[in-house]
């Protein structure tokens, strides 16, 4: 599958917060890497289909993000996110699930499945409003991938997480990222090197940086200083 | 012999291990899912609470009618306004608990989601109105249009009012702007009654002559409000 962003941009009154951005992604995790206001919530609010473009494109494999087939192939977690507060995580990811389409023997089976798989089946049936901030992103990424996603898109996953629960996050991403196209956001250079084959940086809602980055080209963490200083 | 001979073809013409299983199931088109089926799914998470004051309103208006208490024809119109606050809010429910963003990217989108709330709770709306109207009607000796005219008014007033100040700066601030509308209503409609006999002489007359086409415009409004709602869920997120 190949997701194209072909020059986007996106304006708010006086500020450019997206300017002329194009790129291609296929299967494997990109490291979507710029300091707070860079523009990439905005870029990825855009390419989930929540924000309307000021002008470009943006296709999956020729399909344009307003319809219910790209939907179908999207996966979404968001920077911040919110809940019913008389959900529990089973009923959360479940009601998600029932959105994204899922009958309801299969969104039974899936809640379960991912549920295992983030480490929270031993509280599935507990309210998330008890939940700490590590165990709602766990379940965040439930709901992103209950659909099983060929496009995973998560704003900031690892923020507010210890370094186990980052590890184990990223983890997480690297082995969804082996079938699947996933961008995911972050202003801790450390994730993307662990994980990201693709790296792009962004700064003042452009694309400075976009490719594979190696040990030969140097330290990234340097390099990410250097370009926002 | 046969036996044995079974066992080894079998053996041997096996089906082999399904190659790229995974990969064949995620390229299968996402079942169709039709209208009434969405609609089903979103009546499910409606809250409880806001059926069961639906049902309470009912109950009242039915036992009240029943047992010809006064108040019934006087209390309906003046409660009516929060059943419309109830109403604005739960559709709102995913600005206020933060889960725009998360529905908005779902295949059924956000707008599908909060057109099924609107649309479940003004059909089981409606089939109230329709149902205590001719009763209260007979039990009190009115017709049952005019019944039905006066209920409705303040009904529709809040929802419409309600609809616009919660896509405002306002509806933003306030986490339950519409139910001061709605007490805001239901006060002018108590004091109407009990205050002042001209005004409510006047009130009785207006709704006599041009219920109908009060009601009509006011269902044109809400109607015209909603789907605003509807069409700015972007400005939500």
């Amino acid at each position: 599958m190949k997701l194209s962003v072909d020059r986007l941009s996106k304006q708010f009154r006086n500020k450019i917060a997206v300017d002329r951005v194009t790129f291609n992604l296929t299967e494997g995790v990109t490291g979507l890497l710029g300091a707070n206001g860079a523009g990439k919530t905005t870029l990825m609010r855009m390419m989930t289909g929540i924000l309307e473009p000021t002008s470009g494109d943006i296709t999956a494999d020729g399909i344009p993000v307003h319809t219910e087939e790209y939907r179908a192939l999207l996966g979404y977690l968001p920077q911040d996110f919110g809940y019913y507060p008389e959900f529990t995580a089973r009923e959360f990811v479940r009601y998600i699930a029932a959105l994204k389409g899922l009958d309801k023997r299969e969104a039974k089976r899936k809640t379960e499945e991912l549920l295992e798989l983030v480490g929270l089946s031993d509280v599935a049936g507990k309210k998330i409003k008890t939940f700490s901030g590590g165990m709602k992103q766990r379940l965040g990424i439930a709901q992103a991938i209950v659909n099983d996603p060929k496009i995973l898109i998560l704003d900031e996953p690892t923020a507010g997480l210890d370094p186990k629960e980052r590890v184990r996050f990223r983890n997480m991403i690297a082995e969804i990222g082996k079938d699947t196209i996933v961008l995911f956001s972050t202003h801790i250079v450390s994730d993307i090197e662990h994980i990201a084959s693709n790296v792009m940086m962004m700064r003042d809602g452009q694309i400075i940086y976009e490719g594979a980055w190696s040990d030969e080209q140097g330290d990234l963490e340097q390099f990410y200083m250097e370009e926002f200083e | 012999m046969k036996n044995d001979w079974k066992e080894s073809l079998k053996a041997a013409f096996d089906a082999p291990e399904p190659g790229n299983k995974k990969e064949f199931l995620r390229n299968i088109r996402p079942r169709e899912v039709s209208t009434p089926r969405m609609l089903f799914q979103q009546v499910q998470y409606i809250r409880g609470a806001v059926w069961i004051f639906a049902l309470m309103i009912m109950i009242f208006a039915l036992l009240g009618s029943w047992k010809q208490m006064e108040e019934t024809e006087d209390l309906i119109p003046v409660i009516m306004p929060f059943l419309a606050a109830i109403s604005v809010l739960e559709t709102r429910r995913s600005r206020k608990c933060g889960m725009i963003e998360i529905e908005m990217v779902t295949r059924f989108s956000l707008r599908s989601v909060i057109l099924a709330r609107m649309l479940a709770l003004g059909l089981v709306y409606l089939f109230t109105v329709c149902v205590i109207s001719p009763v209260i009607a007979a039990a009190f000796g009115g017709k049952a249009l005019l019944t039905a005219m006066r209920i409705l008014i303040p009904y529709l007033i809040t929802m419409s009012i309600s609809l616009q100040v919660e896509r405002s700066v306002w509806g933003r601030k306030l986490e339950y702007a519409s139910l001061a509308i709605a007490a805001a209503i239901a006060i002018a409609m108590f004091w109407i009654k009990n205050t002042d006999s001209a005004l409510l002489l006047g009130y009785t007359k207006v709704i006599e002559n041009c219920g109908v086409l009060i009601v009509l415009v006011l269902a044109g409004i809400t109607a015209f409000e909603q789907w605003k709602t509807i069409n700015n869920v972007e400005e939500f997120a």
